[in-house]
């Protein structure tokens, strides 16, 4: 980083919001501090946990039943075998994708024995990208969707042995 | 959710988005870092399709976003607040940028810059966001592409460090102002929409045609007036023809 660019990272700190910026440039390391800013006028206007109920638009696409990606067990109508299974849903519409690129592994396969919170499937939608967490533990018994398929808001993905 | 306390930047990396990824699982990252690369040799396009960028030339970073907690069903609101920022940032420096359906921001009908966004859901909440940008500062050789640069459109050079200040500080402004007013966040992205109201050619799969584009709903389809029939698409079910975009 030459004097140019310390020069102007201290213009950006001052000018900005932003109280403290740190940068990392291979061995090198600078934080520049803005003296006493105005924190106050930084406020966030966020209050993230109110988000959900906010927008009146999305509640169509949310519906607010049944939680998906949640464990249920499976239905009825299948197999009795399948009854001691619980199912891994789709929590949004979207395309289905097994691994986080063409070329590389499935995030799970069958036989696989899965934990909560580990990472089972990609859903992607314009372009957003959402990696699925499991929600409950045990064995992947089987995959219900192909890989890059479309899948609907709260249909199985996984069928999953808690056992 | 401001961002950019913490900047580091790197000389070569395979994707700023992987980086990212790769530090959060050793829970070595803290929410409005900013990874920067000088080159990005894997960058991520659309899934598999590569950004390619010359070293040094473009502007290619990510942004972690801790503790989003934006609802699944509300994603789209990433993507709109990102786009907005770029589309600010451009007009600031007087260019006529737009916001090219669903995450491209163009100028004068030509790419300038690309988004990429990952989630991570806790049920049906987003908990945490990588947001990748990849942005045309001075790069004026784009061989078959029909993109653009600011260098391109403006001749003269401009510092990457002046203009990735200027994104996180434009983010942090369009984050605070929209996020409590989500009905005047999606006002101003279809304000700012690509073709908006423009009579333009379109593929679908009943085949070519001509279209109207009225807007985008809250899922993130697209709205086109087919023949007096309005319909919506996903992104794969939909071409832009006569710009030869997508």
């Amino acid at each position: 980083m030459n004097i140019k660019e310390v020069q102007d990272l201290i213009k950006f700190v001052a000018k900005s919001g932003i109280s403290e910026v740190e940068i990392e440039q291979n061995d090198f390391k600078i934080t520049i501090k803005a003296a006493d800013k105005k924190e106050e006028k930084q406020i966030f206007v966020q209050a993230p946990a109110a988000l959900p109920a906010q927008a009146p638009v999305a509640a169509a696409l949310a519906p607010v039943a049944a939680a998906p990606a949640v464990a249920a067990p499976a239905k009825e109508d299948t197999a009795s075998e399948d009854s001691k299974y619980l199912t891994i849903k789709s929590p949004m519409i979207g395309t289905f994708y097994r691994s986080a690129g063409p070329d590389k592994d499935a995030f799970v396969s069958v036989g696989e024995t899965i934990g909560n919170g580990d990472t089972v499937c990609i859903i992607e939608a314009m372009k957003l990208f959402n990696e699925i967490e499991a929600e409950i533990t045990g064995k992947i018994v089987k995959v219900l969707v192909d890989d890059a398929t479309p899948v609907e808001y709260d249909q199985p993905l996984f069928l999953v042995d808690p056992s | 959710m401001e961002i950019g306390r913490k900047i580091i930047h790197l000389d070569s990396v395979d994707s700023t988005n992987n980086y990212v990824a790769k530090l959060l699982q050793g829970d070595e990252i803290d929410h409005g870092t900013v990874i920067l690369a000088s080159e990005q040799y894997a960058g991520k396009g659309q899934r598999s399709s590569e950004w390619v960028v010359k070293p040094g030339e473009n502007l290619t970073f990510s942004v972690f976003l801790d503790n989003v907690n934006v609802a699944v069903g509300k994603q789209f609101i990433l993507t709109q607040i990102v786009s907005l920022s770029l589309v600010a940032l451009l007009k600031k420096r007087n260019l006529k940028a737009e916001i090219k359906w669903p995450n491209d921001i163009f100028v004068n009908g030509k790419k300038i810059a690309g988004v990429l966004i990952e989630n991570q859901l806790r049920s049906t909440t987003i908990q945490r966001t990588i947001i990748g940008v990849g942005l045309n500062v001075n790069e004026i050789d784009f061989k078959n592409f029909t993109a653009t640069s600011i260098k391109n459109e403006q001749g003269a050079f401009v510092p990457l460090n002046d203009v990735l200040y200027s994104f996180i500080d434009l983010f942090n402004k369009t984050w605070s102002t929209f996020i409590s007013d989500l009905s005047l966040l999606d006002q101003q992205y279809h304000n700012n929409l690509y073709l908006r109201n423009v009579s333009a050619r379109y593929q679908d799969q009943l085949g070519v045609f001509n279209g109207l584009l009225l807007g985008v709903e809250p899922s993130g389809k697209l709205l086109i007036e087919r023949e007096g029939v309005l319909a919506s698409y996903d992104l794969k079910e939909i071409k832009f023809i006569s710009q030869n975009a997508l």
